[in-house]
């Protein structure tokens, strides 16, 4: 019997292996018990969505049904092949190899697997030093102190006649900077410290859906074809992610697509640079608008958008980052930001302009609104949500208002919403 | 007259250091701690040379540069950026906005005085 025609045998070994009954299976991918046996017994043919429902209830790649262990292998091996091109592989006698040494091709392609997930872990470790406010705030503290007790010590050494005025001088801004020194180290290491003990990707589910979405340009195939379970199925077999916020995100971003077609959006961002307008054009919420704006692929026929949604308590459920406004890796963001005064004010829309203190921000209008997320009843407290969408500006009528990312690494002095000291001197 | 430096610098320690070396070395030195205004300093000192820090509150070095470049009365004094990162990428910034020479932290004393000199011969 072809390969193909066994999908049923299979289906039924793995079910029987998982201990599921075929009538809760039937139930589980919306077939009738009936229907299934004939399924399993190869008497009729099974693809497309149904194959992919039954996979997933049994949690086994649909491959593995379609085409049976020994294609996966050999799948496997091909593609453990082709990453290191350098090496030439018989080809030829990949089938052969496999069928004589089961065990070691299963032991090739799990570490060609673990090769894969390392590089990841490596390239997001890199993506961290690189694009982590805090650390780069914390390590330019530390060479600019370092570099202040060289010139210091430089001068003491190098100056024989410098005046005792001038040598107690020097010497006190050693002692000064030394223990500044001390303290950004201990900070840098509390901070560093935790990644030790933990698995090495420390990103948060948030973080990998925001960066499986840029390697996509924010574009999801499988949801523009309404095939939900398949959008899912593809992000958390690549990325491992949290499945309840992939599966709230994608359900989520699933209804605003279909409510705000590209077309529609098109023919609102002609009309007005609102969003809240282009939220009246196209007859949804702000919020939704919001979402619309900043999850889509770059391009230059409209403006980038950075965009935030959080709870009551400030914890973040979305985020869409943007040049020149920088993100908290964990916790939450600066009190002064519009989103949460909007917290203050439900329903109510804000815009203001903003810029944070530091090196590379940009000006950004800000808009704010926070909204009541299940307002069911009168007896019922509503939750609400805050969000905020961020677009770069190059002018603004009144100069930005000054904000930070949180008070752990903002430098502003003096500020009434400071909740925690910063690591860096001037915060202090 | 000797000449005149404006050091655009926002640590205290560093401003001393750098000053009295340069000082020594018979330069008058004024120093300036805040990125917002900087380039209106420079307008109103007009020294010979800049020392411009890129990591300073209000603004950033490179916004800094990118004024006093902009500016018909500060276009042609010449700009030592520091910074605390050797990074390619902001070496190159600070070239395509105009700076003369870089140099990054920590550094040493006889580079400052070397590499200013430099730029007044």
């Amino acid at each position: 019997m072809p390969r193909a025609s066994l999908i049923g045998s299979r289906i039924r070994e793995r079910r029987i292996q998982k201990e599921i009954r075929q009538t809760d299976l039937a139930k589980l991918v919306g077939i009738s018990a009936a229907y299934l046996n004939l399924i399993e017994h190869n008497r009729r043919r099974i693809g497309g969505k149904l194959l992919l429902d039954i996979a997933e209830v049994l949690q086994v790649e649909p491959s593995l049904l379609s085409e049976g262990a020994e294609a996966a292998l050999l799948s496997a091996l091909q593609k453990a092949s082709a990453d290191q091109p350098d090496i030439d592989v018989e080809d030829d006698r990949l089938e052969e190899f496999a069928g004589r040494f089961p065990g070691w091709a299963q032991l090739m392609t799990r570490q060609s697997g673990e090769i894969e997930n390392l590089k990841n872990a490596v390239e997001i470790l890199n993506d961290r030093l690189s694009h982590d406010p805090f650390l780069a705030a914390a390590l330019h503290e530390v060479i600019s102190t370092v570099s202040s007790i060289q010139s210091s010590a430089s001068i003491l050494v190098e100056s024989d006649d410098i005046e005792k005025e001038w040598r107690d001088r020097f010497h006190r801004n050693i002692f000064e900077d030394s223990g500044r020194l001390a303290d950004t180290s201990e900070s840098l290491v509390g901070y560093l410290d935790p990644a030790q003990d933990e698995n090495v990707n420390q990103d948060t589910p948030l973080d990998n859906l925001e960066k499986m979405l840029l390697d996509r340009e924010f574009f999801v195939p499988e949801i523009e074809h309404k095939d939900l379970t398949g959008a899912r199925r593809e992000i958390d077999v690549k990325l491992t992610t949290d499945q309840i916020e992939t599966t709230q995100f994608l359900a989520l971003h699933q209804g605003i697509v279909e409510r705000i077609p590209p077309a529609s959006l098109e023919q609102a961002e002609a009309q007005t640079d609102d969003p809240a307008e282009m939220a009246a054009i196209c007859d949804v919420t702000i919020p939704e608008m919001f979402h619309r704006l900043s999850f889509r692929p770059s391009s230059d026929a409209h403006a980038d958008y950075g965009y935030l949604k959080a709870d009551m308590a400030g914890a973040f459920l979305s985020k869409r980052t943007i040049d020149g406004f920088s993100l908290p890796r964990s916790g939450v963001g600066c009190a002064l930001w519009p989103m949460y005064s909007a917290l203050a004010q439900p329903t109510v829309p804000i815009v203001e302009a903003i810029k944070q203190e530091g090196r590379g921000a940009e000006t950004m209008l800000a808009y704010a609104i926070a909204v009541p997320e299940d307002a069911r009843s009168f007896s019922h407290s509503p939750r609400y949500t805050t969000h905020m969408l961020l677009r770069q500006v190059t002018k603004t009528e009144t100069k930005p208002k000054s904000v930070g990312v949180n008070c752990r690494i903002c430098p502003v002095d003096n500020c009434d919403a400071r909740r925690e000291i910063s690591i860096l001197s001037n915060g202090f | 007259m000797g000449h005149s430096v404006l050091l655009i610098e926002d640590e205290p320690n560093i401003i001393e250091a750098i000053s009295f070396i340069l000082s020594r070395d018979g330069w008058t030195v004024h120093s300036h701690s805040n990125g917002a205004d900087a380039s209106n300093e420079v307008i109103r000192r007009q020294p010979d040379v800049v020392v411009l820090d890129v990591m300073l509150p209000g603004k950033t070095g490179f916004e800094v540069l990118q004024e006093i470049r902009e500016n018909t009365e500060t276009a042609n004094i010449p700009v030592l950026m520091l910074t605390a990162r050797g990074q390619n990428k902001d070496r190159e910034k600070a070239e395509s906005y105009g700076a003369n020479m870089y140099m990054t932290k920590p550094f040493s004393n006889s580079e400052v005085l070397e590499k200013v000199k430099t730029l007044v011969a």
